[in-house]
């Protein structure tokens, strides 16, 4: 909350009141609870695929796809251990040479989404752009999960 | 010795020029969409100042 906020909230007599500096995405971005209307909506986060597959940059192509079409994933996103997202994968990389390193072959630096964006608004950017999914992230660049546009079109079906 | 002339995209938010659309990454995308206006438009920046209950 705001340093404002937080102070008259102690004045209230509440004891346990702190300045969250990054602010109220950062804290949103990091999966936490929030109160209010907006708060039931459903967002990326809440559908993201937490098993989308992973790989190393040092990883081989041909290793790779493999493991994703046994997956039935035709996307790979490349994360050190620490799960910070480096590149990804689409049909057009996991069909390169089989030999090639991931660190080569992959899209280097994708756009990612913070978790609280809302589905609505995800889905008008992912139609208008013909995107079938995208990596979600918190605002450190740590995976959350991949958003798959039909995921989004049937809980949008589910919620209305 | 001729250059192939670059293409660039304009933000459809802004007018200004891009490589390459930010949503979807994608060169010649009729709805590209620069760094900035995407994530004002999906809300993952907000414009300061901004009103909250603060």
């Amino acid at each position: 909350m705001s340093p404002r906020a937080a102070w008259r909230l102690e004045t209230l007599g509440f004891g346990n009141v702190y300045d969250y500096v990054d602010g109220k995405n950062d804290w949103m971005a990091a999966g936490l609870p929030t109160e209010g209307t907006n708060a039931q909506r459903p967002r990326a986060g809440d559908i993201a695929r937490k098993d989308v597959p992973t790989c190393g940059l040092t990883e081989k192509v041909g290793d790779v796809s493999a493991r994703a079409r046994a997956q039935g994933w035709d996307a790979v996103v490349v994360v050190n251990d620490e799960r910070i997202v480096f590149g990804l994968l689409h049909s057009k990389e996991l069909a390169a040479d089989p030999r090639e390193l991931i660190e080569n072959a992959m899209r280097p630096g994708p756009s990612t989404f913070r978790p609280f964006v809302s589905l609505h608004e995800m889905l008008h950017f992912m139609v208008d752009h013909k995107l079938e999914s995208a990596p979600i992230t918190t605002s450190d660049g740590r995976l959350v999960g991949m958003l798959r546009q039909e995921d989004v079109v049937a809980a949008m079906k589910k919620a209305s | 010795m001729t250059t192939p002339a670059m293409t660039k995209e304009k933000c459809k938010g802004c007018d200004r020029e891009i490589d390459v659309c930010e949503f979807c990454e994608q060169t010649g995308c009729p709805a590209a969409i620069c760094y900035h206006c995407v994530n004002r438009e999906l809300k993952q920046t907000l414009p300061q100042p901004h009103e909250h209950g603060g």
